[in-house]
C-alpha cells in the first residue's frame, strides 16, 4: 500500500511541479496517469486516500481474493506512461534550464537541518528507513535508494522519479513473495509506561512516531513528526540569495500566490514595528493623497 | 541467527556509547534509551551528534508530573549506520523549567525546541529564535495544552496581546508578506520575504494556524486503535 501511495505520491509532485512552473501540459498528463492508482487503492481499501488500513497489531482487511489481476496491470500500465511522461521531461531542455540551479540545498545544509525524503537524498543525504530501519517487509525486498548529488530542483524531480519506477518494482516483488496468513497478530493487554520509535519512509520523507503507554490500555503520549515538519526549517536557508520568481517553484508544496498579497506592509527599522494595510486602507490613503 | 546480529550492533553501540554526559537506561535490538541530567544535555547532544552520527528527528515533551513529579523532553536520534534509535531522556524540575538550547549545534532542532515550550512549557535558554511556535496568537501566556492538569476541551480566554512578531528585516530590504491564507493552497501559511529587488535576501515563517491538537487529542481520549485512524488524517495527501 506505502508503495502505491508513493506511486501516486510521486505523480501527484510532478504534475504539481510542472504546473507551478507554467507546464500545464505535463501537469494534466501527470495526473491522469495517477488516476488509476486511485481507483486501484478504492477496489482494495474502500478509499482512493486515507485508506483506514493500519492498525496494532496488523491491518484492517486482507487483499481481495483477485488482487494480482487487478493490481498487476495497473501498474503495468502506469510503468509504461510514466516513462513517456519522463522522456519529455528528461527531453525537454527548458524545463532542466528552470530547475537545474534553483532552490539548491547543500549536502552540509541538509544534514544540519535534519531534512528527510527526497528533498535529503536530491542533496546526496544517503538517508532512506526503507534500508536503514527497515519495517514492515521491507528487508526482504531487493531495491535502490535513490540519491542525486546535485542538491537542486532537477535533482529532487530525479530522484521523485527513480523513485516511482523503483516502487513499481516493489509492488512487483511483493506481489510475488507475499505470503498468506493472518492479517491481525495477536496480544494482550499492552504494559504501561513503555516507550517506543517508529520511523515510516513516506513519500515525502520520514514520519516518526514516539510513544509512551500509558494505563487504562491507552496512550500516555504520543509524539508524531511528519516529514514537512523538517523539510520546511530549511526554506530560510534555501531561498537565500535567490530570485522571487524561484520561490514558488522552490517551496513546491507550499506554492505561495504571490498575485493573492493585496496588502502592504510598513516596518520601522527602529522599533521593529509592523504595520500592514489593507486593500481598503491603501485605497483610503490614495484618496486623501490625491485630495 | 537474525537476533544476535542485532544483539552484537547494540553491544557494538554500547562500547561507544561510553561517555560521562550519558547514562544508559536500557538497550534493545534497534534501540538505545538513554539519559541526561540538563546541564549535561549539550554535550551529550554534541557527543551523539559527532561521535554516534546521529541524525536528530524531534524532541518530544512529556508531562511526566503524576509519575515523577518531574517534566520529561526527550531527544530522538536515528543512528543510520547501526540501524537503531536513541532516545535521550532528560528530566526537567517544574520549578525551574527550562533546559539548555542546542539549535546552535544542529540547526534542525530550531521548531521541536520552540514547540516544547509551547506545548509543555519547558523553556529552550539560549535558542536564537524563541518565538511562539505552534500556538496561536491570542493564546495566553503560561498555559500550555499538553500538560495533564490542561483538560481536552479547556477554552482558554483570548490573549490577542500575545501576538507573534515577525522578525525584523535586513537593513534597506524590502517586505513581501504572503498569507496567511490562499484561495489555491488548503493550508493557511504566513511568509514574509524580506527582499532586495528581486533578490531574496530573508524570509520570516508563520504557520501551524491549523494545528488541531491531534497529540493532545491521543494522549486524552483515543484507545490504540483509534490513533492510526487519526494519525493517516493528519495528512491527507
Amino acid at each position: 500500500m506505502l508503495e502505491l501511495e508513493r506511486i501516486h505520491s510521486h505523480l501527484l509532485w510532478i504534475g504539481l511541479a510542472c504546473h507551478f512552473i507554467g507546464f500545464d501540459t505535463l501537469f494534466m498528463q501527470a495526473w491522469r496517469i495517477r488516476e488509476p492508482v486511485m481507483w486501484l487503492t478504492e477496489y482494495l481499501t474502500g478509499n482512493r486516500k486515507t485508506y483506514g488500513m493500519n492498525k496494532v497489531g496488523g491491518v484492517a482487511r486482507d487483499l481481495p481474493p483477485d488482487y494480482m489481476e487487478r493490481i498487476l496491470p495497473v501498474v503495468g500500465k502506469i510503468e509504461t506512461e510514466t516513462l513517456g511522461a519522463v522522456d519529455a521531461i528528461l527531453g525537454d531542455s527548458s524545463l532542466q534550464a528552470r530547475l537545474a540551479g534553483t532552490g539548491v540545498i547543500s549536502y552540509e545544509d541538509a544534514r544540519a537541518f535534519c531534512v528527510v525524503g527526497p528533498t535529503a537524498r536530491g542533496s546526496g543525504v544517503d538517508i532512506d528507513a526503507r534500508r536503514d530501519h527497515p519495517f514492515a517487509a521491507y528487508d526482504e525486498l531487493d531495491f535502490e535508494v535513490c540519491v542525486e548529488q546535485g542538491g537542486d530542483i532537477w535533482a529532487r524531480t530525479l530522484v521523485r522519479i527513480r523513485e516511482t519506477m523503483e516502487s513499481i518494482k516493489m509492488v512487483r516483488q511483493l506481489m510475488k513473495q507475499m505470503p498468506g496468513g493472518p492479517v491481525m497478530a495477536e496480544f494482550d493487554e499492552i504494559p504501561p509506561y513503555r516507550v517506543g520509535v517508529s520511523s515510516v519512509e513516506a513519500p515525502r520523507g520520514e514520519v516518526h512516531h514516539y510513544a509512551m503507554t500509558g494505563p487504562d490500555n491507552r496512550p500516555y503520549r504520543w509524539r508524531v513528526r511528519a516529514p514537512s515538519y523538517n523539510n520546511l526549517q530549511i526554506i530560510p536557508s534555501m531561498l537565500h540569495g535567490q530570485k522571487i520568481a524561484d520561490a514558488p517553484i522552490s517551496v513546491g508544496s507550499l506554492d505561495p500566490c504571490f498575485s493573492c498579497t493585496e496588502r502592504m506592509a510598513v516596518i520601522d527599522q527602529d522599533s521593529g514595528e509592523v504595520k500592514v494595510y489593507k486593500q481598503e486602507e491603501l485605497l483610503e490613503m490614495f484618496k486623501k493623497s490625491k485630495g | 541467527m537474525l537476533l544476535d546480529a542485532k544483539t552484537t550492533i547494540s553491544h557494538r553501540l554500547q562500547e561507544r556509547l561510553r561517555t560521562p554526559y550519558l547514562r544508559i537506561d536500557e538497550i534493545r535490538e534497534d534501540m538505545v534509551i538513554a539519559s541526561a541530567s540538563p546541564r549535561d544535555l549539550v554535550p551529550a547532544v554534541r557527543f551523539i551528534h559527532d561521535m554516534l552520527g546521529g541524525r536528530f528527528i524531534t524532541s518530544a515533551g512529556s508531562d511526566t508530573r503524576p509519575l515523577t513529579g518531574l517534566y520529561q523532553v526527550t531527544q530522538l536520534f536515528a543512528l543510520d549506520n547501526d540501524k537503531a534509535f536513541l532516545a535521550l531522556n532528560v528530566e526537567v524540575d517544574p520549578a525551574h523549567a527550562s533546559i539548555p538550547s542546542f539549535t546552535d549545534i544542529i540547526p534542525g532542532a530550531g521548531w521541536a525546541e520552540r514547540e516544547v515550550h509551547d506545548m509543555i512549557g519547558v523553556e529552550p535558554v539560549g535558542h536564537p529564535d524563541p518565538r511562539r511556535l505552534v500556538l496561536p496568537d491570542d493564546w495566553p501566556e503560561n498555559v500550555h495544552p499538553l500538560r495533564k492538569d490542561f483538560k481536552v476541551d479547556e477554552r482558554p480566554p483570548a490573549a490577542p496581546e500575545n501576538k507573534v512578531r515577525i522578525n525584523i528585516p535586513p537593513k534597506d530590504a524590502s517586505v513581501l508578506p504572503i498569507g496567511p491564507f490562499f484561495p489555491t493552497l488548503e493550508e493557511p501559511v504566513f511568509i514574509n520575504l524580506f527582499v532586495h529587488g528581486e533578490e531574496i535576501v530573508g524570509m520570516d515563517y508563520r504557520g501551524f494556524y491549523g494545528h488541531r491538537g491531534v497529540e493532545k487529542l491521543a494522549d486524552a481520549e483515543l484507545t490504540y486503535q483509534q490513533v492510526p485512524y487519526i494519525a493517516e488524517r493528519i495528512c491527507g495527501i
